[in-house]
């Protein structure tokens, strides 16, 4: 019967070879690696994004300009006065005879500031 | 084989040894230019402010707008330039051995096609890809009303400087201010968003709100436009413009041109003639002389003059009427303008006198209106004048006055006597919104007291009525003041009997104290009639018909009734 080998018991290692700090160290580099790199795209996402709104914001307020040059013209007495013609409409001022005009009517208090807004109303339009 | 393993090791190390200088080394040279070459500026185009009417219709505004490019080698090594060239000269609306002659040019990288093309044509040439056809994008003036107004809102030129007009006037103001943006660029040129180190958005320049109506503005022109045709007349001019605020509803001057195509108009078409243009005003002038008579109580409505059946000698020297006249009242000599009636009614006062009223209403000078190339008018000074001078000057000869002089000068006789500066400018606000000016009326002098005003105003309203000279600008339902004109205009030295101005200028209702007045000026009218009554008087009387319509002036004078006034108005006063 062989004897069974003692073994030197300053030899026996004790716990994992690979020292738990060290793990634990490069465990959290990395994942901070990972992490700045994953912000890092997170950042360049969102800059291509906002790169793109901007891009979108301009386009659309040159779209604006170019909207409000549009309805300019379209609005214009020149341009209302060629459509009249192309659908064979004619448009003359109304005679005196068939216009009425209206005198200021007397107010109650209550009505006074309603009437107010009525006539700035009406002066923005025809001042 | 061991000798180019060796040569190798040390072409290696050689390399190592650079990398490891160029990293760790002095270079800063080096890292500047490489720093140079990552650094991405943008310089923002700062949009110009808009110029708007009085109601905020857009009359002047920047577009983004784009030049078609082509890389002449590139497309003609696509083996087919004559489609892209035809296809360009289609949609461009260009000649195609135009087109054909730029791209036919295979040392070039780059040809402008066309610039400031409109983005929707812009798009069609893109969805058509084309090889070697690019764009770049520009921002453009626009004046979305073509040729309206186009003298008083001018132009920006291509570097977007304004050089006529408001536009010049204004500049400083419609500008705005540049956007920078520093950054770092990658291999293919695009920013970096986050290097950005810098950003500093663009400011627009200030909107200009005018005091003009588009809509008044159209039928002033439209009125002048068929004046011109009717009469072959070389021009004509007209001022639309509040008595007691002096904001200017319209100004327009005839030729025009179209604001967009402005460097194909030549200097005649770009002039002003309302504020530009110096002419003798002929009797349109005897407002003023004999509103400072009256003023000075130098004679009275009722006085009568001898206007000597048409011809009177002065200094030896004749003075004629158009229709002979006899005895006349001061009221009639306006009533009939009376050039012997207007002559003698000034004689009754001095040189100083005359000269000083003159003055005050302000002629000689600017009126001061916010506009380039305002012309300020000849009234010489009194040393410089002559024996003959005073009886000339009564009837709007020896002077030169520009049309806004005159309609200045009438709205001070119809606004009891106070001048006012002519504004065309309501308000400027900035990008924000807030208010940078708003006009106010500016009261500048008071050369004739407020009962002489409005003596004037009767007698200058029994000038459109039966028997005077203006019953062509009658306005049906309104009491019209005006005054007729007719100048001989000076050539080579001498009065021509063929070139002559024509003018109207005329304020309605003559007692409301909303009035507008309206200046009319139709240079060189052809025909047998070309009298200011024949050829300007209607053209008022179209224009100020509209204008009571659309800005709601209620009639002073019932419709039944017509124009029929009382006889000696004067005298209830």
């Amino acid at each position: 019967m062989r004897r069974r080998k003692r073994q030197n018991r300053k030899t026996i290692q004790e716990g994992s070879p690979f020292p738990m700090s060290l793990a634990l160290i490069l465990v959290l580099v990395t994942g901070l690696a990972f992490g700045y790199l994953w912000l890092r795209d997170q950042c360049d996402t969102t800059g291509r994004r906002l790169q793109e709104l901007e891009s979108r914001r301009g386009d659309l307020q040159r779209q604006i300009l170019r909207e409000e040059s549009k309805w300019s013209n379209l609005k214009s007495a020149k341009n209302l006065e060629q459509l009249m013609a192309q659908f064979h409409l004619a448009m003359v001022w109304p005679g005196e005879q068939y216009t009425k005009r209206l005198s200021r009517p007397e107010l109650e208090p209550e009505a006074a500031a309603e009437m107010q807004y009525a006539q700035r109303e009406l002066a923005t339009r025809h001042d | 084989m061991d000798l180019v393993a060796g040569l190798l090791l040390i072409a290696l190390m050689a390399l190592a040894a650079r990398i490891v200088q160029l990293h760790v080394g002095p270079n800063d040279s080096l890292r500047r230019r490489i720093d140079q070459t990552r650094r991405y500026e943008d310089r923002l185009p700062e949009p110009r402010g808009r110029i708007l009417d009085r109601h905020g219709n857009i009359l002047a505004i920047d577009l983004a707008m784009r030049n078609v490019i082509a890389d002449p080698s590139e497309v003609l090594a696509s083996g087919n330039p004559r489609f892209i060239g035809l296809q360009l000269a289609r949609v461009l609306q260009l000649d195609p051995a135009m087109v054909m002659a730029r791209l036919n040019r295979p040392n070039r990288r780059f040809e402008y096609i066309q610039q400031r093309v409109p983005d929707e044509t812009a798009d069609l040439i893109r969805r058509m890809q084309l090889r070697g056809v690019s764009f770049d994008e520009v921002s453009a003036r626009h004046y979305p009303q073509g040729p309206l107004a186009c003298h008083v809102i001018g132009f920006a030129n291509l570097e977007n400087v304004g050089s006529a007009g408001i536009e010049q006037r204004f500049h400083t103001y419609l500008r705005g201010q540049p956007g920078l943006r520093v950054s770092e660029k990658d291999g293919r040129r695009r920013e970096i968003f986050d290097r950005r180190v810098l950003d500093i958005p663009p400011q627009r320049g200030a909107d200009i709100y005018l005091t003009i109506d588009q809509n008044l503005q159209y039928m002033v022109e439209k009125a002048l436009e068929s004046a011109i045709a009717e009469h072959q007349a070389k021009g004509a001019w007209a001022v639309v413009q509040r008595v007691r605020t002096g904001e200017i509803l319209a100004m327009a001057s005839l030729p025009g041109f179209d604001l967009n195509e402005y460097r194909s108009a030549d200097d005649l078409q770009k002039l002003n003639r309302a504020i530009g243009y110096v002419y003798e005003p002929g009797s349109t002038f005897k407002v003023a002389t004999i509103a400072a008579a009256l003023n000075e109580h130098r004679v009275t409505p009722d006085q009568v003059f001898d206007c000597e059946n048409g011809c009177w000698f002065f200094k030896g020297r004749p003075l004629r009427d158009y229709h002979p006249n006899g005895l006349l009242s001061v009221a009639d000599v306006l009533k009939k303008s009376s050039n012997i009636g207007a002559a003698k009614i000034t004689l009754t006062m001095e040189e100083k006198t005359v000269e000083r009223y003159l003055r005050a209403f302000g002629y000689g000078a600017p009126t001061g209106v916010e506009l380039p190339g305002e012309e300020g008018g000849i009234l010489a000074d009194r040393s410089q004048w002559t024996s003959l001078s005073l009886s000339r000057i009564a009837m709007g000869h020896e002077v030169g006055v520009t049309a806004l002089q005159m309609l200045n000068m009438l709205c001070a006789v119809a606004n009891d006597g106070m001048r006012v500066r002519p504004t065309i400018i309501r308000r400027l606000v900035d990008a924000e919104g807030h208010t940078l000016m708003e006009s106010k009326p500016e009261f500048v002098a008071q050369p004739i007291r407020s009962e002489t005003s409005a003596l004037m105003r009767k007698l200058l309203a029994r000038v459109t009525e039966e028997g005077g000279t203006g019953t062509r600008a009658a306005v049906e339902g309104y009491t019209v003041a005006g005054k007729t004109g007719t100048a001989e205009k000076a050539i080579n030295g001498s009065y021509s009997s063929r070139a002559n101005v024509s003018s109207f200028m005329g304020f309605l209702p003559a007692e409301d104290p909303d009035r507008i007045a309206i200046m009319v000026v139709v240079d060189e009218p052809q025909g047998a009639f070309r009298t200011g009554g024949v050829v300007a008087g209607p053209v008022f009387r179209e224009i100020a018909r509209q204008a009571v319509r659309y800005l709601d002036i209620p009639p002073d004078v019932p419709v039944e009734a017509g124009v029929e006034n009382k006889p000696e108005p004067w005298r209830s006063l």
